[in-house]
């Protein structure tokens, strides 16, 4: 018997290691091509459409709230929502998972893209197929996705950086943290933030910081960079890694060095009460899962998309959340943190 | 008593890190500026920042010294973390910690009855047990990052205390503490002779009446729980269970051990050097990134591995040859 159950548990742990066929990997020898199908560009009236929505991993904590929020609008307009993606984040498992869904003959995905190189030729095949695919959060620019609902990311580090010039009108050094070196939203991003600050007067840019989207290291990398350049003026945070810790900013004195971050998530936003953080820019995490069930909605019955440009992009925005409205941050375009925490609740109990 | 627990290879390994320390305290110098890597509070951190891996790595060690070798690690860690972490949230303080440590003492038994029953490689089982821990610790949290308040269990664990008017971080005396119980386990208790035998050799060892089976079941039951340890003060530092933690610890905390000296051929190990082997790396990556060059740690970290186990090699066969 105890054999049996050993053998059991290894079985069980052995058929995780198991490698999977590729979805890609050719029929086998003598297998007919299967033809090209158009499933979804018309869907037969009374047909319950179902959309696919695939986040890079389902353990990073802002798909959460996209979840909640594509599932509130798929049961709005009547559609069903399958929600499937990698564990972690991993580029050939998504494709493997936009393939599986394609030939399954979903009316539409939508996928934030984990490599636009490696994810191009599933997309492909799923237009292929007369799949309408579209992208948030990261784009896919090569495919032949249809849109992509989100922000321009060098825009948006340009705003950081403009923040960051802000914050430091007298000039001073600034360190831009990231996470996974290579990222195309985040070299982006850091892009714009350079530009913006190679603009602001007597600001220099001491180098970057790569984390590697993980938690700990970016805080023990924040307090190794504030040991080095106690006098720091600032940082930007191209991404919102170390305040999901509890001491992700302890190395950093409120009010001496400024911090300009993203996604001001309810984890991250005692940050931005205590002082360490000046201003955060948050993404729209509930947008990626509503905007992207709506588009596709509309694809799928072939109506226009509002706000699409002729590259497919929709214009997702952002915002300013700042502590206060006070000073220089009186400005409408910035929000202050109850009035976003408000917002942010009430999206994510689907109050509003 | 610091002669026997300190073996030549240990004060070898110590020189070292004094090395690098000196190095880096060089390169990172600013004049006019307090050295950033001899800060007395610097140092500390240093130590508070390596105690995670460190407990993690004194498991690894224990295994390695037994002729085994764990890739779980990083997974066991973070389910134990979002275990721990997900209890706390849901009030039951005075039950996670414990039930954290039950769940990284059952995944290192289950791996040693799987070797045992099934006379399987470690190095395969604990692969598979790396994907169904990590696994889990996705379903425990459904990809959720657990974020903990402020409480009497972060503070007490994860806090600082005065120390002979030190501010001292409490992960790293339990790590201090617990790292000197385990080396005074593996090189003077009946047990821990046992297990370094093991690794030595266990056809001999069998011969000579030792219980493999159970020795197996001990080492990683070990492992385990020293995952599980290192989750708890993971989750009273960080105040976070995320089921991503510790990724590629498991190559972090054998690096730390082959450097400490201990030979993947199993039958020899060292704890306390195991400890400095994790501070070495932990001071690498912040001599790297005060230096700016932070993408380098990884490379590094593989070069010294192999670096270190071609040196051993070359030394066991020397060894062999003339004795």
């Amino acid at each position: 018997m105890r054999g049996l159950i050993v053998a059991f548990l290894a079985v069980l742990m052995l058929g995780g290691c198991a490698p999977k066929p590729p979805a890609d990997s050719a029929p086998p020898a003598g297998a007919k091509p299967e033809p090209a199908k158009a499933k979804s560009e018309a869907p037969s009236p009374g047909t319950k459409l179902r959309f696919a929505v695939v986040p890079k991993q389902k353990d990073n904590p802002v798909f959460a709230y996209a979840k909640t929020a594509a599932e509130r609008r798929a049961k709005e307009l009547g559609v069903d929502l399958v929600w499937d993606a990698p564990n972690a984040n991993d580029e050939a498992k998504q494709a493997e998972i936009v393939s599986t869904l394609a030939d399954q003959g979903v009316n539409g995905i939508a996928l934030s893209c984990s490599n636009p190189a490696t994810l191009k030729n599933a997309i492909d095949k799923a237009e292929a197929k007369g799949i309408p695919v579209i992208c948030w959060d990261s784009d896919a620019p090569t495919s032949k996705r249809r849109a992509f609902y989100g922000i321009d990311d060098q825009a948006t580090g340009k705003l950081l950086g403009e923040e960051m010039a802000r914050l430091l009108p007298s000039g001073g050094s600034v360190m831009i943290l990231s996470g996974v070196q290579g990222a195309q939203n985040l070299e982006s991003r850091i892009k714009g933030v350079n530009e913006a600050l190679a603009a602001a007067k007597g600001i220099k840019v001491l180098g970057v910081q790569y984390c590697k989207d993980d938690v700990t290291t970016s805080v023990q990398m924040i307090g190794d960079v504030m040991s080095k350049h106690p006098d720091l003026g600032g940082w930007v945070m191209v991404g919102g890694w170390p305040l999901f810790a509890k001491n992700g900013l302890d190395a950093i004195k409120p009010g001496k060095t400024k911090v300009v971050a993203v996604d001001p998530l309810p984890e991250a936003q005692k940050w931005l009460e205590s002082g360490h953080v000046q201003v955060c820019v948050g993404q729209k995490v509930f947008g990626w899962g509503s905007e992207s069930i709506s588009i596709l909605n509309a694809l799928a019955q072939g109506k226009p998309v509002p706000g699409m440009d002729a590259k497919g992009f929709v214009d997702s925005g952002v915002d300013i959340v700042v502590p206060k409205k006070e000073g220089a941050y009186t400005d409408a375009k910035y929000i202050d943190l109850p009035t976003y925490r408000q917002q942010f609740e009430a999206a994510a109990g689907g109050k509003s | 008593m610091i002669k026997r627990v300190l073996a030549l290879r240990e004060l070898g390994i110590v020189a070292v890190l004094l090395a690098e320390v000196a190095l880096f305290a060089v390169l990172c110098r600013q004049p006019g500026r307090p050295n950033p890597f001899l800060q007395p509070e610097a140092l500390l951190n240093v130590v508070r920042d390596s105690a995670v891996l460190g407990l993690a790595a004194i498991g690894t060690t224990v295994i390695i010294v037994a002729g085994g070798i764990d890739l779980s690690v990083g997974s066991v860690l973070a389910l134990c973390a979002v275990v721990v972490a997900s209890l706390m949230e849901a009030g039951h303080a005075l039950w996670a910690v414990p039930v954290g440590l039950l769940v990284g003492i059952a995944c290192g038994l289950i791996t040693a009855s799987i070797i045992n029953a099934a006379k399987l490689p470690p190095f395969i089982v604990t692969l598979g047990m790396m994907s169904v821990a990590r696994g889990s610790a996705f379903l425990v949290t459904g990809g959720r990052t657990v974020t903990l308040p402020e409480s009497t269990f972060t503070h007490a664990v994860g806090g600082n205390i005065m120390v002979a008017g030190v501010l001292v971080p409490v992960p790293a005396l339990i790590w201090v503490g617990v790292a000197l119980l385990a080396a005074m386990w593996l090189s003077r208790s009946r047990l821990g002779r046992a297990v370094t035998a093991l690794g030595g050799n266990e056809e001999a060892a069998r011969l000579s009446g030792l219980p493999i089976a159970r020795l197996k079941r001990v080492v990683y039951g070990l492992g385990g729980g020293m995952a599980a340890m290192a989750g708890s003060v993971f989750v009273a530092y960080y105040g976070t269970g995320q089921s991503t933690a510790a990724g590629g610890w498991e190559l972090d905390a054998i690096a730390a051990a082959v450097l400490g000296g201990a030979s993947l051929n199993g039958g020899r190990g060292s704890i306390i050097g195991t400890c400095v082997g994790a501070v070495i790396f932990r001071v690498l990556q912040r001599g790297l990134t005060m230096l700016g060059a932070s993408d380098y740690s990884q490379v590094i970290t593989g070069i010294v591995v192999v670096a270190v186990v071609v040196l051993d090699q070359f030394a066991t066969r020397r060894a062999h040859r003339a004795g």
